[in-house]
C-alpha cells in the first residue's frame, strides 16, 4: 500500500512538471488525449469490468457529450463550463435511454444492441446537417472562459478533469454501491433474490459511466476546436476497449495506465512516419484477450508476489 | 475402464466409435431441423466405408420401416416414439458391438420410457450388447441380463436380474437404505 | 420503379454474400465476427494486388483462397483458444475487433488510405431488356448467385454439410456421433470469411475499396444476420433482399439519410422484442 501511494505521488508530480519542462507541443497534445481517453477507458470499465455489461457503443457517450455542449454554445451561447455538466447530463440520459431496453439482453445481444444504438446516434447526427453540420461536423463554438486557450492551461485542465473522474470512479466502485454492482455481475439471480433492484443499479452504472464519458467529450470538443460524427464511431470504441483491456478489466487505475501505453506507443510510432497505430491497437486487443485476459494488472501482481 | 482388454479412458468419441462403442446421450437428441434420413446419415459420419454406410442404412430401415416411410420428413415433426427410433437407428448406423445408454428413461413420459426399453429389447435381437446406466432399477432389470447396483461410487450388489430382485440389500436400497 | 427493383437485386446479392458468411459463422460457431467486413476489403485489395501479376480473374480466385486460409489461421490460433473459456461470444467480439484493426491497419500501411478501384474481370456495358448494365456487374451477380447456390448445396447434400448442420444444432451431440467439431468450426470460419472476400473481389470493381471501408458492410452483415434469424441461411438470404429493397426505395421515395436507418431500426426492434435472441441453426433449404 505504501509503495502504491509512492508511485501515485511520483506519477502525479511527474505529470505536473511536464509542462514546466516545456517539451514539444506534440507530446503535450498526446498527454492531453491520454487524459481524455483515460476517462473513457475507466467509464467503459465501470460497465464492462464492474457491472458485467460489455458495451460496444461507448463512443456514443463521448460524442453525445461533445455535440451537446458544442450545439448549446453555437445556438444559445451557453458556456462550455455549463456545457461540461449539461453534456455529461445528456450523455447520462442517453445512457438511461440505451440501458433501459438493452439491459434484458444477454452477452452478444447486449453488445450488438449497444453498437446499433451508437450507430443510430452517429447516423442521426450525420444526417441532420441543418442542426449538426452533418458529416463535416461543427466548429467555431466557445472555448472555456477564464482559461486562455493555451496548451499548458488545457493540459492542467485535462489533468484535473481526469484526476477528479478517476478519484470519483474509484470511490464509486469501492463503495457499497460498487460492491452491489459486482455482486449483480457475479450472480444476477442471487442478487435479485436478495431483494436488490438490479435494473436500477445497473441503470445507475450506465448513467454514471455516461456522465463522465460525456464530460470527457465536452472537454475534447473544446480542446480540438472541431468535431465530426466520427467521434461516435466504432474506431473510438475500439481504442477505448484496447486501453481498458490492456490495463486490465476491473481496475480503474489499469485503464489510466492502458490509455497512457496505447496512446503514447501508437502516437510515437505514427511520428516515425510508419502509421501502424491501428495495427498495434488491434494486436494489443487480440493478444491481451488471448494471453492476458485480465490485462497488465495481473502482470503487476505476478511481479509483486512471485509464485 | 477397459473394453476388450484395452483402456478406453479419455478416448475421443470418434475413437470409441471406431472401436465399435456407441454412446447415446440423455434426453432428446435428434436434430429436429434435419430429415429422418439426414439424421441417420450423421450417425454414419465416422464410418470411412460409404458402401457399408449404405448397407447399414438399409438395415436400419429394415428394422424400423416407419422411419423408411418418413425418411424425408423433418425429424422434429415426428412423434416422441419415432424420434427415439431415430436416435437408436442413428447409433446402429456404425453397426456397433457395444451401445452405452446414459439414463435412457430420464425426463421421459412413462409411455415413452417403456417404448425405449422395448426398442432396446428389439435391437438386442440384432446381437448388440447394451450397457445401460439408469435410476429406473425395476424397469431396466426387466430387460437386462446382468445387473450391477452402484451406490456412492461402489458396486454394492451384482447378479442376474432375478437374483437381484430377490436380494434383501436391493430392497433396502429401494427403500432408501443407501445412506452410509 | 423497375430501376429500383433492379438496384435492389444487385444490392441484395451483395448484402447476401456478406451476410451469409456472418450467418454461417454465428450459426455454427456462436462467434460474433467483428472482423467480417474487413474480409470484404481484403478480398478487394488482394484481387487488386494479384491482378497486377495474374490478371483479374486469377486475382479474384486467389484472393478468395487467401481469405479462406486466413480464416483458418485466425480460428486455429485465436478463436479455438477462447472456446476453452467462458463467455465465448463476448470474448470473440473483442478478439475479432482486434483482428479487424490489424487488417484495416495492415491495408492502410501497405496500400495507403486512398480509395482504390479493383480491376474488374470484365469492362464495358451491355443492355438487357432495355436496361444498361456494366458487364462486371452482371458477372458479379451471376458468380455470387452461383456461390450462394453452391453453399446451400454443400450444406444440403454433402457429408461436410451434414456435419456443419449437426454441429450448429447441437455440438455436444455432434461430437458424440464422431464429428470433429473443431474441424467444422475452422472450416465454417474459413468459408464464412471467404464469402465476404469474394464479395469484395466481385463488387470492389464497381464500388471502390479503402482500408476502413468495411465498417458500412459490417453493419449490413449484422442487420442481415439478425433479421434472418441469427443462423438461418435462407432467412439471411431473404433478409438481404428485403433490406436492399427497403433501402433502395427509402432512398427513392423518402430521400436524405432515411435509407441508413431502415436496417438499424429493424435490428433494434428485433433485438428488443426477442431479448434472448434467436437460437438460429444452420438450415439447408
Amino acid at each position: 500500500m505504501k509503495t502504491r501511494s509512492l508511485i501515485w505521488t511520483a506519477l502525479g508530480i511527474l505529470l505536473l512538471v511536464v509542462p514546466i519542462i516545456r517539451p514539444d507541443q506534440y507530446l503535450m497534445t498526446i498527454i492531453i488525449y491520454v487524459f481524455v481517453y483515460a476517462i473513457l477507458a475507466e467509464t467503459w470499465d465501470l460497465l464492462a469490468g464492474y457491472t458485467g455489461l460489455i458495451s460496444f457503443g461507448h463512443a456514443a457517450f463521448f460524442g453525445v457529450g461533445a455535440y451537446t455542449s458544442a450545439l448549446l454554445s453555437i445556438d444559445f451561447g451557453i458556456s462550455p463550463w455549463l456545457g461540461l455538466v449539461l453534456g455529461g447530463g445528456t450523455a447520462a440520459l442517453f445512457g438511461l435511454v440505451v440501458g433501459y431496453p438493452t439491459l434484458r439482453l444477454r452477452g452478444p445481444y447486449f453488445a450488438i444492441a449497444t453498437l446499433a444504438f451508437a450507430e443510430a446516434a452517429r447516423i442521426s447526427i450525420s444526417s441532420m446537417s441543418d442542426v449538426t453540420g452533418g458529416p463535416q461536423g461543427l466548429f467555431g463554438y466557445k472555448t472555456f472562459e477564464f482559461v486562455p486557450y493555451t496548451l499548458e492551461n488545457y493540459y492542467y485542465m485535462g489533468m484535473a478533469l481526469s484526476v477528479v473522474a478517476t478519484v470519483i470512479l474509484y470511490k464509486v466502485v469501492n463503495s457499497k454501491f460498487g460492491l452491489t454492482l459486482q455482486s449483480i455481475r457475479d450472480d444476477l439471480p442471487l442478487a435479485e433474490m436478495q431483494g436488490i433492484n438490479t435494473t436500477r443499479y445497473r441503470l445507475a452504472a450506465f448513467m454514471i459511466s455516461g456522465f463522465f464519458a460525456g464530460m470527457a467529450g465536452v472537454f475534447f470538443a473544446v480542446f480540438s476546436l472541431s468535431i465530426t460524427p466520427d467521434l461516435l464511431g466504432l474506431s473510438v470504441t475500439a481504442a477505448v476497449i484496447s486501453m481498458a483491456m490492456i490495463g486490465g478489466r476491473r481496475t480503474i487505475w489499469g485503464s489510466l495506465f492502458g490509455a497512457f501505453l496505447v496512446e503514447i506507443v501508437t502516437e510515437g510510432l505514427r511520428r516515425t512516419g510508419a502509421d501502424v497505430s491501428l495495427m498495434l491497437q488491434g494486436a494489443i486487443i487480440a493478444l491481451v484477450i488471448l494471453v492476458l485476459p485480465r490485462g497488465i494488472s495481473t502482470l503487476g501482481r505476478y511481479i509483486s508476489q512471485p509464485g | 475402464m477397459t473394453y476388450r482388454n484395452k483402456s478406453i479412458v479419455g478416448l475421443d468419441p470418434h475413437e470409441m466409435l471406431n472401436k465399435g462403442v456407441a454412446y447415446m446421450p440423455q434426453g432428446r437428441s435428434v436434430f429436429p431441423a434435419m430429415t429422418v434420413k439426414e439424421n441417420l446419415k450423421v450417425g454414419a459420419y465416422s464410418l470411412k466405408d460409404k458402401n457399408k454406410a449404405r448397407d447399414n442404412l438399409e438395415k436400419v430401415f429394415g428394422l424400423f420401416p416407419q422411419l423408411k416411410a418418413k425418411q424425408h420428413h423433418r425429424a422434429g415433426f415426428l412423434s416422441g416414439g419415432e424420434q427415439k427410433m431415430i436416435e437408436f437407428g442413428r447409433i446402429l448406423m456404425i453397426d456397433p458391438q457395444l451401445i452405452l445408454l446414459d439414463e435412457p428413461s430420464v425426463g421421459l413420459a412413462p409411455v415413452l420410457a417403456r417404448q425405449t426399453y422395448e426398442l432396446v429389447t428389439r435391437i438386442r435381437e440384432e446381437k448388440k450388447t447394451f450397457l445401460i446406466v439408469d435410476q429406473n432399477i425395476r424397469g431396466v432389470l426387466e430387460i437386462a441380463d446382468y445387473g450391477y447396483v452402484i451406490s456412492l461410487g461402489q458396486v454394492r450388489v451384482e447378479g442376474k436380474p432375478e437374483e437381484l430382485m430377490e436380494q434383501d440389500q436391493l430392497k433396502n436400497i429401494f427403500i432408501g437404505g443407501n445412506k452410509p | 420503379m423497375a430501376q429500383g427493383l433492379i438496384s435492389s437485386v444487385f444490392l441484395g446479392i451483395e448484402y447476401a454474400m456478406i451476410g451469409l458468411g456472418l450467418t454461417l459463422i454465428f450459426g455454427v460457431m456462436r462467434v460474433v465476427n467483428l472482423a467480417h467486413a474487413d474480409f470484404y476489403t481484403v478480398g478487394g485489395y488482394l484481387t487488386l494486388y494479384f491482378a497486377y501479376f495474374l490478371g483479374p480473374m486469377f486475382g479474384l480466385v486467389l484472393s478468395i483462397f487467401f481469405a479462406f486460409l486466413a480464416g483458418i489461421v485466425i480460428d486455429r490460433v485465436g478463436i479455438q483458444a477462447l472456446r476453452k473459456r467462458e463467455d465465448l461470444q463476448t470474448n470473440s467480439m473483442v478478439l475479432t475487433l482486434g483482428v479487424s484493426l490489424i487488417i484495416a491497419g495492415s491495408l492502410f500501411f501497405v496500400f495507403g488510405s486512398d480509395y482504390r478501384q479493383v480491376p474488374g474481370v470484365f469492362s464495358g456495358t451491355t443492355s438487357v431488356i432495355g436496361f444498361t448494365f456494366s458487364v462486371q456487374e452482371l458477372f458479379a451477380l451471376v458468380i455470387s448467385a452461383a456461390l450462394i447456390v453452391g453453399l446451400m448445396a454443400l450444406l444440403k447434400f454433402t457429408t461436410l454439410g451434414l456435419a456443419i448442420r449437426a454441429t450448429s444444432a447441437d455440438s455436444t451431440n455432434a461430437r458424440a456421433l464422431g464429428i470433429n467439431v473443431n474441424h467444422v468450426y475452422t472450416i465454417s470460419f474459413g468459408v464464412g470469411v471467404a464469402f465476404a472476400a469474394a464479395a469484395g473481389g466481385l463488387f470492389g470493381p464497381i464500388l471502390y475499396v479503402f482500408p476502413q471501408g468495411g465498417v458500412t458492410y459490417l453493419q449490413k452483415a449484422f442487420i442481415v444476420t439478425i433479421m434472418g434469424g441469427m443462423g438461418s441461411i435462407l432467412g439471411a438470404l431473404i433478409a438481404a433482399f428485403v433490406l436492399a429493397a427497403a433501402e433502395t426505395f427509402a432512398q427513392l421515395y423518402v430521400g436524405g439519410f432515411s435509407y441508413e436507418f431502415v436496417g438499424i431500426i429493424a435490428v433494434l426492434l428485433i433485438l428488443l422484442v426477442r431479448p434472448r435472441g434467436f437460437l438460429g441453426e444452420i438450415d439447408a433449404e
